[in-house]
């Protein structure tokens, strides 16, 4: 007496599942593929935006003033905030021709803005409440 | 109910490679379950309840860019409007919003929220078809000022990526969910502004908030919507996030009226000379990927929200039913029948039971019936088991040897040898009370009754694991066996203790071999063979259960496997007549439901609970839980109440939430897995300490066996 009840000899039943377990784990895996792929990665936006210069519509508020203590001067970042305002203020004035020359060392910057990564320094943030 | 026994089988290794699809799925499910949560929190409306903080500097003017000098606000050229609607795309609004602009000849800027533009991809393609502007009002209308900056960055790269999916746009324009017009940004918001900003956006404010998601009347939308001193003004209003049909009827009052005043309408990015943009490939592709995952993820959130309705429905009407049935078959009053007073035969399979075999015996010799002949077939054991019971040298006691052959082949030994025409089958592992024979055959007055079952309860239940099978004994098998016995279709008399004749041993073809849980097969067998099952609740076998995590699942294992084998072998009874329908129709559908298909959703109900511990107000989910907790406890109470069991026991409830649960369930999932793959099992037997044996020690008995195993 054995118990063969469910029991498949041919083995057949056991390939056909384990076929079907595999091309659903593959879509498991793709599904959670997906979610990884919406929610990380992606380019940062190429700054665009109004190209033409500031008229008397327009109105400048300076960098983010820093409620809390001044960030600590032994940080990585200290030399960059630094050297940027001096730039920065003469930088709206030419921010009209697209054929900036990729000699200022900043390439890729065509409208006189910077991409996310450069542009963090400007404003150092207080901490996000 | 088959205790610790060693069917002889070919081995292979039991099936594992499913648990790495069970847990992906479950993985799978938390996420989408999770993800459609996220997406599903948005909201709607602007403004801020609470004061704000103001700032040193407050903005004038409504468009806000991030520039190396600081941020640099602008405004609209003279005597323009701009309409902005928030909170969109909505099915039911946001074609009407767009009928009424397209009646009027206007564009408009439509601020989409990024997880509708998930569920509204077409929607969102019309509206940039139309001609109109759009932008970004983050993923789930998050108040960015109160956000983490990675919840910023988040936010609206996911709707970056969610319109770009859909219409193939880049966005640069963006509005801040609750903000209004420049003058009301606050110090938090302004902080939130100059990362959004700083990430590449264009933050829209607005001139004129209409507050038309207050709902204040068609007329109060349409006052608050022209400007005062014919300014220039982007106007706030919305398309989504609730009803909508004052800004539709406002909307169409409200564009001639500006006419009227000379006003002329424009798009943001038209006024701002911001060209629209494609978006990159990579972009469209996530934006789409996670769409798709959004749409998974809602989909798996209706499934799972219809299978706990069912779960709970059918689980609630499983315990008031269960309660009612016990209530009645404790109540009902039996009819005088004569006592039965025919000798008994016990028969003791035994494979290595020495740790208990002698109290078991002691137990079925020294009780209240007369001539009761106990006879104990060694199924082949190594450890002297029937030495044992020779050496007790007890009258009425036989031992039989044979070859290891299985369990159902050493009861059919022992029912051969036996001499009496009523048999009772008995687990060498369990111990009798003095009166247990009598009451178990007292049933037999009834000439249509085949077989009776006992009630099998916990010795060892002194520790966790051994108080929680306590519990599930006398809840589970119990009530559900009260119930059985309401219902006359009995389908298991546990091999621990059980009464037969003869007659229906013999038109059930003795005890069949072809499922690891013979009693199940048995009963149901006998049950096909025309023969009624009663249930002796007094008739009380103590029972050893398993005493590791490890032992209980192989019993399990063996129960849940050997029950989708007797029940597959026997699903023609369906179809029959008489005890064998009642069997088929009543028996089989119950254990298909709360045996094999709830088990196998349970897990995804314990990931419905993960996922409610993230995203449902814990107020709810504490009520939620303690409501089923306490009417689990009541029914708990009540069955050992009926049992005249001790209430203390029950402190352990919640904690069998934990693990014993999930023991439960996938322990079934292994045995379905197991018979749908076909595989062929290795079976082991449980350790035998001699707890039932030290059981009756205490009782008097003196029996002096310790553990063996």
């Amino acid at each position: 007496m054995s118990t063969d009840i469910f029991v498949d000899r041919s083995g057949r039943r056991r390939r056909v599942l384990t076929w079907l377990s595999v091309t659903a784990a593959a879509l498991l895996v793709g599904a959670l593929g997906l979610l990884a792929a919406g929610l990380f990665g992606g380019a940062p936006l190429p700054l665009r935006g109004w190209t033409e210069a500031p008229g008397p519509d327009s109105a400048v508020i300076g960098p983010a003033p820093t409620p809390t203590p001044a960030p600590p001067p032994t940080t990585a970042r200290t030399g960059q905030p630094a050297t940027r305002p001096a730039t920065a203020g003469t930088r709206p004035a030419t921010t009209s021709t697209a054929a900036q020359p990729a000699t200022t060392g900043q390439p890729g910057r065509g409208n006189g803005r910077s991409n996310k990564p450069t542009a963090k320094p400007d404003h150092p943030q207080p901490k996000a409440g | 109910m088959p205790a610790g026994y060693r069917p002889r089988h070919v081995s292979r290794r039991d099936p594992r490679a499913h648990w790495v699809l069970f847990a992906l799925c479950l993985l799978v499910l938390l996420a989408g379950l999770a993800f459609n949560g996220y997406a599903r929190g948005a909201g709607g409306g602007s403004g801020r309840a609470e004061p704000i903080k103001q700032v040193a500097t407050p903005l004038s003017r409504p468009f806000v860019r991030s520039d190396p000098s600081g941020l640099t606000t602008r405004a609209l050229p003279p005597r323009t409007i701009a309409l902005t609607f928030d909170d969109g795309p909505d099915p039911l609004w946001t074609p009407q919003v767009l009928d009424v602009l397209r009646r009027h000849q206007v564009p408009a800027t439509f601020f989409a929220v990024g997880s509708r533009v998930d569920e509204e991809p077409a929607l969102t393609r019309r509206i940039v078809a139309e001609g109109h502007d759009l932008g970004s009002h983050t993923f789930t209308h998050a108040d960015l000022s109160a956000a983490a900056p990675w919840r910023r960055h988040l936010e609206l790269a996911l709707t970056r990526n969610a319109i770009a999916g859909a219409t193939g746009r880049q966005v640069v324009l963006f509005r801040p969910p609750f903000s209004s017009r420049p003058g009301d940004v606050g110090a938090a918001d302004l902080d939130a502004l100059r990362d959004v900003t700083a990430e590449g956006q264009i933050a829209v404010l607005a001139d004129l908030d209409t507050n038309d998601w207050r709902r204040p009347g068609v007329d109060a939308i349409v006052r608050a919507g022209i400007p005062a001193d014919g300014a220039s003004a982007v106007l706030l209003m919305h398309d989504g996030g609730g009803d909508r049909s004052q800004t539709v009827a406002a909307l169409d009052r409200l564009i001639p009226k500006l006419r009227e005043e000379g006003y002329r309408f424009t798009t943001v990015s038209a006024a701002l000379g911001t060209p629209a943009s494609a978006a990159s490939t990579g972009d469209r592709l996530r934006g789409t990927a996670l769409r798709w995952f959004q749409a998974l993820g809602a989909g798996l959130s209706t499934v799972m929200t219809w299978l706990l309705a069912v779960a709970l429905v059918l689980g609630l009407g499983r315990l008031v039913f269960q309660a009612g049935c016990a209530w009645w078959h404790a109540r009902r009053r039996r009819p005088p029948t004569r006592a039965v007073w025919a000798p008994v035969s016990v028969i003791v399979p035994a494979f290595n039971e020495a740790a208990n075999i002698r109290a078991t015996v002691l137990s079925l010799i020294g009780g209240d019936h007369p001539s009761v002949e106990v006879i104990v077939v060694d199924d082949g054991s190594t450890d002297g088991t029937a030495d044992i019971v020779e050496r007790l040298g007890l009258p009425g006691v036989r031992v039989v040897r044979q070859r290891n052959a299985g369990k159902p082949a050493a009861l059919n030994t022992g029912i051969a040898y036996a001499r009496a025409d009523l048999l009772v089958l008995v687990d060498g592992d369990t111990v009798f009370q003095p009166d247990t024979i009598h009451r178990l055959v007292q049933p037999f007055a009834d000439p249509r009754v085949g077989a009776v079952s006992g009630n099998a309860k916990v010795a060892n239940r002194r520790r966790l694991l051994g108080r929680w099978q306590h519990l599930e004994y006398v809840i589970g098998f119990n009530l559900d066996r009260r119930m059985y016995a309401v219902l006359r279709c009995m389908p298991t008399i546990p091999g621990a203790v059980g009464a037969f004749r003869r007659a229906a041993l013999r038109d059930a073809g003795g005890v069949p071999g072809e499922t690891l849980a013979e009693d199940t097969d048995l009963t149901m067998a006998l049950h096909r063979a025309g023969w009624e099952i009663a249930y002796a609740e007094k008739a009380i076998a103590w029972t050893e259960a398993p005493a590791t995590l490890r032992q209980l699942w192989r019993q399990r294992y063996r129960w849940g496997y050997g029950t989708m084998q007797a029940m597959w072998k026997h699903r023609h009874a369906v179809r029959e007549r008489g005890a064998g329908g009642r069997l088929g129709r009543r028996a089989l559908p119950y254990l298909v439901v709360f045996q094999v298909l709830l088990p196998l959703t349970a897990p995804a109900v314990d990931v419905f609970a993960v996922y409610g511990l993230l995203f449902l107000p814990a107020y709810q989910l504490a009520l939620g839980w303690l409501l089923l907790l306490l009417l689990q406890a009541v029914t708990a109470g009540y069955a050992l109440r009926l049992d005249g069991e001790s209430l203390r026991p029950l402190w352990s409830l919640p904690f069998q939430q934990v693990l014993y649960r999930q023991i439960m369930y996938l322990v079934v999932v292994q045995a379905a897995v197991t018979a749908v793959l076909g595989s062929r099992l290795r079976w082991h037997r449980m350790a035998r300490t001699g707890a039932a044996a030290a059981l009756v020690s205490g009782q008097g008995h003196n029996s002096s066996t310790t553990g063996a195993a």
